[in-house]
């Protein structure tokens, strides 16, 4: 099973929740408006690539929805079985460190 | 409606970003974003928002190792990597290499930076002097025709010229033209033009076409009076503001009605900028030629295949046939040798100094790379060791060199920007015609070429031989070994070739500038400050006599001392420092019957010239300060007139025409005034009244204690008020033409000087940087020396010696030099300066000291090695 970094994981959680509108700029929307951070067009472009090349991000191109794209196509992309299985890996991980931690954390 | 991204912006992301379809839904991503925000923040924001993530996109994708796949996204690999895409990756990687040793990048940089930036400013400044964009058509066809004569193309008399264009002889055509200056008046302000005189076919010959109307009419026969003249644009723009309605209106010129007829392209010029071409009819001197009068310049252009010396041969055997016996000899010079023959000595001095620096710049980063290559030797073994192929070192190690190189280049792109706007006062270095200073590409081409191939071949050549070492060297050997190869051997000789060009630039500079402080020492013999000056040319019927003349001028210097702030003025014929002489033979006889004849400079004057210019009075008296009858029958000679006759020349007579009964008896004596320049030794002049000459142009001049300039109103208003016919122009402050005549010197000093600093700043940066690497290499080893009771002295020795002895060497070779280098310059340029001990021993001392102080640092650091640290280290 491929191994996440923190970005990776937060691209790849911020995608499937994004179902309905599977693009780039909705991915970084999201990310930003949870994080509060903003976050670099080339970091997240570098990190799509990334999970493409471990096999856990698959794409297609779709005709461009809207005039604001200037004709340019969109890219809807899909997160892979293997994708799922990384996400859910690195959250079970993640999840298993923070137990017994709630007194501490108050969550 | 939002408008589209900037369109160079995406052009550069189409460029950079992947060429399949992920890089066009990135652009779309982009433009989407562009789109929302020019609605939210207004265009112009997201205009700036939109640069800045390019900008951004563009660093991450060469800096930041981004990916360039291009796969489909369905499980594609990834593509393999081209061996541009390589290339391209080995840039980005030599760039963080860079950024790691910031000091040392920005230290080649900088210096790559001046060498190429001066070196293309100077150089394009001489190709736009020697290859000035002509407005006309084949300009290498044309030609211009005149007498031979000892320096400059002589002109001819009007029925030579007449001969040579009816019969060709090798040219395909033939023009006649002649500089001339014109009131121009029936304006509220009249106005002097600087024209030409040419006959109808000039334009045809030019291959120019006005822009609006025709050119001059073309009446070879039967000229019937009046007649068309053709203006410049500036000209047409400047009275009627670019109206094409001005067609067919007419200008008075010289009191003669003429109508515009045609408009000139804005970029013409010949040979200068000129604001009006006249019809050759209308100048008498063409219509009622003379056969001993030579004003006039032939323009021809040559028939195909002809050279200017077969066109001469014909030409000679048309004139031998005309006037056998007795006809002049024709020289034919290609018109681009005329036009810069004389502007380019300067300039071959500089770009010499520019490829100096050049040289210098690229020499010196040579030294850095070499020093840092070599510094890397242990690293190349080891990647070597870890399977890195040597081609694959070569190759990132030629990325770091042209990286090095462009970003040195571009460095002196922006330099030689602003060098190049730094030269308007380019006319005053004499360096030519009216062709724009702009960055030769060709030149801009060379110089970043030669750059990016040092950058290359110096940082190849130690990776190449790093990785043939590395079969044999273990890693701890490499870290034990001390600089005593071809390295440290080549990096002594870049240090001396340094050290030697920079001497020679430093003799340069020392001896301009004290050529220049000689020159600025000598006295004018007057004194220039608080002075203006402005030229009138008086025409119409009203100054036919001498009398007539006279009497304005002094009129109008008792109206202007009437002036608020006006202490003196007075009109001259010839103002020092105005580029106008007249020379004449002059005999002086006294009452027993002796004759001196004197050749000297002759000049007309009115009011208070004399004590408007503090010329001082030597013996006698002044004249010509009020208009009396006796000024047509005084002189007033100058001391170096006066030592020439070798007596006390007061009472004496003097004569222009040794045979009229009639003379001028010298009244008085006055200083020696410097003329032409500062440098150019008084010469004889006599002084006589406007009553006694018939010339009717002059200058005013006027003294005050306020600022000169403020006076011109005023003096306007009162020449408008004697004859507002009469333009008044060429106005400049005394001073201000007396610092001109200088300002070519003053440039040329301030370039050499510029041009030596910066070669020294190059020469202290490379001694400063091998001393460094030399010291940081020979850590250990002066360590241990310390450890064993080295005393600091014998630590010095041991760092500075070689980098002393290059130095040393450096210097001796550098005398040779740039003793040989001003010899050169001398022997083909009429103004090199000549070379002194002075300059010598001051230029030698100051690269000395620089090299001392540059060694000084990092020496001192050697003395202060903790032998205990560096053992420990180990």
């Amino acid at each position: 099973m491929a191994k996440l970094g923190e970005f990776e994981l937060l691209v790849l959680l911020a995608l499937l929740r994004q179902s309905d509108e599977p693009y780039a700029n909705r991915v970084r929307e999201a990310i930003e408006e949870r994080t509060g951070r903003s976050v670099a067009r080339g970091a997240l472009y570098r990190t799509l690539d990334r999970l493409e090349e471990k096999g856990l991000l698959e794409w297609e191109m779709e005709p461009s929805a809207t005039p604001a794209r200037g004709g340019h196509p969109m890219r809807r992309l899909l997160v892979t079985e293997e994708g799922i299985g990384a996400a859910r890996q690195a959250t079970l991980v993640f999840r298993s460190f923070l137990d017994g931690l709630d007194p501490i954390l108050n969550t | 409606m939002v408008g589209p991204p900037p369109r160079l912006a995406e052009q550069l992301l189409r460029r950079l970003l992947p060429s399949g379809p992920k890089g066009r839904a990135i652009l779309g991503d982009l433009h989407e974003d562009f789109a929302r925000k020019a609605r939210r923040d207004g265009e112009p924001a997201a205009r700036v928002w939109y640069w800045r993530q390019a900008a951004g996109l563009c660093a991450t994708r060469l800096v930041g190792g981004w990916r360039t796949g291009r796969g489909n996204g369905r499980g594609d690999n990834p593509d393999k990597e081209g061996m541009m895409e390589g290339f391209v990756r080995d840039l980005a990687q030599a760039l963080r290499s860079g950024l790691r040793t910031p000091g040392a990048t920005a230290m080649v940089v900088a210096v790559l930076g001046v060498g190429i930036g001066s070196s293309t400013a100077v150089f394009s400044a001489l190709q736009s002097v020697l290859f000035p964009g002509y407005p006309f058509a084949e300009p290498d066809r044309l030609v211009l025709i005149g007498e031979a004569g000892d320096g400059d193309l002589g002109r001819m008399t009007v029925p030579d010229l007449q001969a040579l264009r009816q019969e060709g002889g090798g040219l395909a055509q033939v023009a006649a033209y002649r500089p001339g200056n014109f009131n121009l008046t029936g304006l509220p302000v009249p106005e002097r033009l600087d024209g030409m005189y040419a006959t109808g076919d000039w334009f045809d010959v030019l291959g120019v076409r006005p822009i609006l109307g025709s050119g001059i009419e073309r009446r070879s026969a039967a000229p019937s009076g009046g007649g068309g003249i053709v203006l410049s644009h500036g000209l047409w723009t400047r009275l009627s503001g670019a109206d094409p309605g001005m067609l067919g209106t007419t200008l008075t010129l010289d009191g003669v009605s003429l109508t515009v007829v045609g408009v000139l392209p804005e970029s013409f010029w010949f040979p200068d900028r000129i604001d009006v071409v006249m019809p050759a009819e209308l100048d008498p001197s063409f219509t009622e030629p003379s056969s001993t009068r030579r004003i006039y310049r032939a323009l021809g252009r040559l028939a195909q295949g002809v050279t200017p010396a077969t066109a001469g041969r014909g030409l000679q055997g048309i004139l031998d046939d005309a006037r056998p016996g007795e006809a002049p000899e024709v020289a034919v010079v290609r018109l681009h040798e005329a036009v810069t023959g004389n502007s380019d000595r300067v300039l071959i001095l500089l770009q010499a100094a520019a490829a100096i620096l050049l040289a210098l710049g690229l020499t010196n980063a040579a030294g850095i790379i070499l020093a840092r290559s070599v510094g890397r030797g242990p690293e190349m073994q080891v990647r070597v060791a870890l399977g890195a192929s040597r081609g694959r070192l070569a190759r990132g190690a030629l990325a770091e060199g042209v990286v090095l190189g462009m970003l040195g280049g571009a460095a002196g792109l922006g330099l030689s920007y602003a060098l190049l706007a730094l030269l308007p006062a380019a006319a005053s270095l004499g360096l030519g015609g009216p062709g724009e200073m702009e960055i030769g590409m060709g030149v801009l081409g060379f110089c970043l070429t030669s750059s990016v191939a040092t950058g290359a071949v110096v940082s190849v050549v130690p990776a190449v031989l790093a990785t043939r070492a590395a079969g044999r060297a273990r890693r701890a050997e490499a870290r034990w070994a001390t600089p005593s190869g071809w390295d440290r051997q080549l990096q002594h000789v870049l240090l001396a070739g340094q050290v030697a060009l920079s001497l020679v630039l430093a003799v340069g500079a020392a001896s301009v500038t004290r050529s220049l402080l000689d020159v600025l020492s000598h006295d004018p013999g007057f004194r220039s400050e608080g002075v203006i000056t402005m030229r009138l040319s008086l025409s119409g019927d009203r100054y036919g006599s001498s009398e007539a003349i006279a009497a304005f001028y002094h009129r109008l210097s008792d109206e202007v001392e009437g002036l608020e702030g006006v202490r003196r003025a007075g009109v001259t014929l010839a103002l020092p420092f105005s580029g106008t002489d007249i020379g004449l033979p002059v005999e002086v006889s006294d009452q027993a019957g002796g004759h001196t004849p004197v050749e000297a400079s002759f000049r007309t004057v009115a009011g208070g010239y004399f004590e408007a210019l503090e010329i001082p009075l030597v013996e006698g008296r002044y004249a010509f300060s009020h208009p009396l009858e006796s000024n047509a029958r005084e002189a007033v000679v100058s001391e170096a007139l006066a030592r020439r006759l070798r007596r006390s020349p007061v009472g004496l007579t003097a004569r222009l025409d040794p045979d009229s009964p009639d003379g001028f008896e010298i009244v008085g004596v006055v200083g020696d005034v410097r003329h032409a320049d500062l440098t150019e030794p008084p010469e004889p002049v006599i002084y006589l009244g406007y009553e006694a000459y018939p010339m009717n142009w002059g200058y005013l001049v006027a003294r005050t204690d306020r600022d000169p300039m403020e006076l011109v109103p005023g003096i306007r208003r009162t020449v408008a008020a004697l004859d507002a016919e009469q333009p008044v122009y060429g106005v400049a402050p005394l001073n201000g033409r007396v610092a001109d005549s200088t300002s070519r010197q003053r440039w040329v000093t301030l370039l050499a000087g510029l041009f030596a600093l910066s070669a020294l700043l190059i020469m202290a940066s490379g001694i400063y940087g091998v001393v460094s690497a030399h010291v940081a290499r020979l850590t250990r080893d002066l360590g241990v020396r310390a450890a064993l009771g080295a005393p600091t002295s014998a630590l010095v020795v041991r760092v500075a010696r070689g980098v002393g002895l290059a130095v040393v060497a450096g210097v001796a070779v550098g005398c040779l030099a740039a003793g040989w280098t001003m010899d050169l310059a001398a022997a083909f340029l009429y103004e090199a300066p000549s070379p002194d001990a002075e300059s010598f021993i001051f230029a030698a001392a100051a690269v000395a000291a620089t090299a001392l102080a540059a060694a000084l640092g990092p020496s001192w650091r050697a003395t202060r090695i903790d032998p205990v640290r560096v053992l420990a280290a180990e």
